[in-house]
């Protein structure tokens, strides 16, 4: 089996500054070391992805699953541990993967093309069929400031897919786009799995993850508390909620 | 490509890693690799942010020159005849414009530099590229504006007919490299540094305007030097690297100002030579507090 991520006991600890005014800020000078917080994002989580798998990734809100995505994704750096990945990723990390406000849809197109690794000429090869998927013709030399968040995520969704990745990561954003929308997402998403593209999917529908996904890995507060069966996962997920609403 | 292929295919392709220290030398060379890598990109970004600036105005472009233009007059017409300065600077207007194109270069990578890394969040919290682009693309930028600033000024000096002499024309080249290394060392340093603490784009607005008084570019350096008595304070005031590649410029084309050395500091070869090594020195060392500083961008931003 051959990996294209690997994740070795990978932690993230961020620094919570508490909103202070300055003059607070001046009183407590000295004690200001003890006015930081740390948060575990994520605890000494290790697991590898193998190319060709659908890995979905889930757990409740705050659990880490956007900050492992964007550890792999190489956006966010480990406070300890390594990843590895190869190949060409190409990330849905929630919205508005890095458009630019002011430029149009279609300069986005190069834009973001560009900044995920396509050439010039792949651009305009792949132009007609980016703007024909995401469905919004009529508004592609419009800023994409003025875009609705479906539009947005529907531009970026066929960006990420025609840049021809060996990795996609979708983090959630799928829900923002319509029915028709996600099921020719989902098409699309099939059509990968037959190329034997990688897919890590973030989703909090239980549906998804079932119909679509390979293996699950299941993050409670930023420990990785199972991997494996997708149904044993979902359940097992099921059961943590449950204890939480005791 | 078929399921099989395609997992060979990424089998052969090398690992990156997140996360390893890297060893001492690699963080000194990799961002060079780095940056020459993403030539493409920083010629994008460099295209983005020229197009992006003058879009929709009529002139375009020709808008860069109107801010030294403006300066120019002011300086101009309020040094140069209300204070008198003229009567002692033979060709005012020329060393003015040779003070100016220098110095516009340096500031406006300094005053747009803060906002390189912070005005493009949005690429950098989802997109991984390697961040050194956004500083290096706005020396790029900035320098577009210098080439047409300088070609202004060699038109200007054309009209004026008074041709700078060879070989001390060449001198512009390494002025032109102290002005690009200390402007990209200092564009590695603002950017990365502005995002965690903010009040520093504030300060640099503040620090430009004490330093462009402390360059000779309103009052030639004979007037610097009638001034200040001290050796020690002289040559504090040639330490500044803007100074001495001022100071270059003027060597190269001046016409007027050359007949009198005094308007220039002894050995000035030897220290636009040793600016450029300062300058070798001081873009590695940007580039160490910026690669250092990079890790925690996407967080803190």
């Amino acid at each position: 089996m051959t990996n294209i991520v690997e994740i070795q006991n990978v932690s993230k600890r961020f620094v919570i500054h508490k909103e202070k005014s300055i003059k607070e800020r001046l009183l407590n000078f000295q004690l200001s070391q003890t006015h930081k917080d740390d948060f575990y994002a994520l605890r000494d989580v290790t697991f590898d992805i193998a190319v060709g798998e659908s890995l979905g990734l889930i757990g409740h809100n705050g659990s880490g699953k956007s900050t492992l995505l964007k550890i792999i994704g190489g956006i966010l750096y480990p406070t300890s541990g390594v990843v590895r990945h190869r190949g060409r990723i190409a990330a849905l990390l929630e919205l508005g993967t890095g458009f630019h406000p002011d430029l149009t849809g279609r300069q986005n197109i190069y834009l973001n093309g560009s900044l995920m690794g396509l050439s010039n000429s792949e651009i305009e090869f792949h132009l007609d069929s980016i703007i024909d998927f995401s469905g919004i013709e009529d508004f592609i030399d419009t800023p994409v400031k003025f875009y609705s968040s479906g539009m947005y995520v529907r531009l970026a969704f066929s960006v990420a897919v025609h840049s021809d990745p060996d990795l996609l990561i979708i983090d959630e954003v799928l829900a923002v786009g319509d029915q028709p929308f996600q099921e020719k997402c989902f098409a699309k998403m099939r059509e990968f799995q037959r190329d034997g593209r990688t897919i890590v999917l973030v989703s909090h529908s239980s549906a998804q993850i079932v119909n679509f996904c390979d293996r699950v890995a299941l993050l409670h507060h930023g420990e990785l508390k199972f991997i494996g069966k997708t149904k044993q996962g979902v359940k097992k997920l099921d059961e943590l909620y449950a204890a939480e609403a005791k | 490509m078929g399921k099989d292929s395609r997992s060979t295919s990424v089998a052969n392709l090398p690992w990156q890693e997140t996360g390893s220290r890297v060893s001492f030398w690699a963080s000194i060379s990799s961002p060079f690799i780095d940056s020459f890598a993403q030539r493409s990109l920083i010629w994008l970004l460099i295209d983005k942010e020229l197009r992006a600036r003058y879009k929709g105005s009529a002139l375009g472009i020709l808008w860069s020159l109107a801010k030294p233009i403006t300066q120019l007059l002011i300086y101009f017409v309020a040094i140069g005849e209300f204070l008198g300065a003229s009567r002692s600077i033979p060709g005012f207007a020329i060393f003015v414009l040779i003070g100016l194109t220098a110095w516009s270069f340096f500031s406006d990578v300094a005053s747009q530099s803060s906002q390189a890394i912070i005005g493009n969040a949005g690429i950098i919290k989802k997109i991984h590229v390697p961040r050194i682009i956004f500083p290096l693309s706005v020396v790029g930028s900035s320098f577009v504006y210098f080439v047409i600033q300088f070609l202004v000024l060699g038109i200007a000096i054309l009209i004026v007919g008074s041709l700078p002499e060879f070989p001390q024309f060449w001198l512009i080249f390494p002025s032109t490299t102290i002005l690009i290394l200390f402007g990209t060392g200092t564009a590695y340093l603002i950017s990365s540094i502005n995002v965690f603490i903010r009040d520093l784009q504030h300060l640099v607005d503040v620090a430009l305007s004490i330093l462009f008084w402390l360059s000779p570019i309103v009052y030639s350096y004979k007037f610097v030097v009638q001034a200040i008595q001290s050796e020690f304070l002289l040559g504090l005031y040639l330490a500044n690297p803007i100074s001495v590649a001022i100071l270059g410029f003027q060597r190269a084309l001046w016409r007027d100002g050359t007949d009198d050395m005094a308007n220039f500091p002894d050995h000035l070869i030897w220290r636009l030579g040793i600016m450029c090594l300062a300058g070798a020195v001081f873009v590695v060392l940007g580039q160490a507090v910026f690669k250092r500083f990079e890790r925690n961008f996407a967080q803190e931003i």
